[in-house]
């Protein structure tokens, strides 16, 4: 499985007790949609290794999961930080005027004007305010991803149409 | 410490004179700046400001709930990429 076809679920925190059980957060809104998993793909040495999943239950703000595979206390230490991934095709449909980030990338970013910026390169999301990357001549353009400057996505044209400050990509490419 | 009320908040007075100048002209132009420890004043609402992080510009668009915070809380100089296991490590 290649890590572009799957989404980070969580990573995983610690071991659990003694028989080989972890603690992992759950990256989602509503990780109640993820306790019915058989498989969890995990992150080894730059690859995505498939570990079947004996039981999985919620616990404070993340999960408690029992892998087949692993059955000691020292082979739960290994997982220790390793993040979770599952494949593209099970994140549930979202509803109308909601996507996830990873759709948006590769779509053309174009003003109400409809003049074109470039494409989305990516979206950082790990920071307080999200921000969309593109790139103008080779220069990274940050943008705040918010609801002041996307006004709207269209998907069957693949864009982004923007409102951006008056100045704000000229203040990167100086 | 906290620091004492009769100073006020601490704010860049190059970035606050900026500020004024785009509020008097009622302009929105993102302003570039390095002053991480700038207090976010009501004034900086509906402006995006430029924080630098050490590497780079991230914008930040001011809202009323970040009024009190200080402008280096929205643009983190750190990018967490995991620890490090022994075995990922390489003999020498």
């Amino acid at each position: 499985m290649k890590k572009k076809s799957c989404f980070e679920l969580g990573k995983i925190v610690k071991p659990q007790g003694l028989k080989g059980e972890v603690y992992a957060t759950i990256d989602s809104d509503d990780p109640e949609n993820w306790l019915n998993l058989d498989f969890i793909f995990i992150e080894l040495r730059g690859g995505l290794a498939p570990f079947k999943v004996e039981t999985i239950f919620l616990n404070k703000e993340g999960a408690i999961i029992k892998f087949e595979e692993i059955e000691n206390l020292d082979q739960a230490s290994e997982l220790k930080g390793k993040k979770l991934f599952l494949p593209l095709e099970l994140l549930p449909e979202v509803k109308e005027g909601q996507f996830y980030y990873h759709d948006i990338i590769g779509y053309e970013i174009k003003n109400e004007k409809g003049e074109s910026f470039g494409k989305v390169d990516n979206i950082i999301t790990d920071i307080p305010q999200p921000v969309l990357i593109f790139f103008i001549d080779g220069k990274e353009i940050l943008a705040p991803f918010i609801d002041e400057t996307i006004k709207a996505i269209n998907h069957e044209r693949k864009s982004v149409i923007v409102s951006f400050p008056d100045g704000l990509i000229e203040a990167y490419l100086e | 410490m906290a620091r004492s009320l009769k100073k006020g908040p601490y704010i860049d007075f190059r970035l606050e004179n900026k500020v004024t100048q785009l509020n008097e002209a009622d302009k929105k132009t993102p302003i570039k700046t390095w002053s991480r420890r700038s207090m976010i004043s009501p004034d900086f609402i509906g402006h995006t400001i430029l924080v630098h992080n050490g590497n780079k510009f991230i914008p930040v668009y001011i809202t009323e709930n970040m009024v009190g915070h200080k402008l280096g809380e929205f643009a983190p100089t750190r990018n967490f990429r995991g620890h490090t296991s022994k075995k990922d490590k390489g003999k020498r």
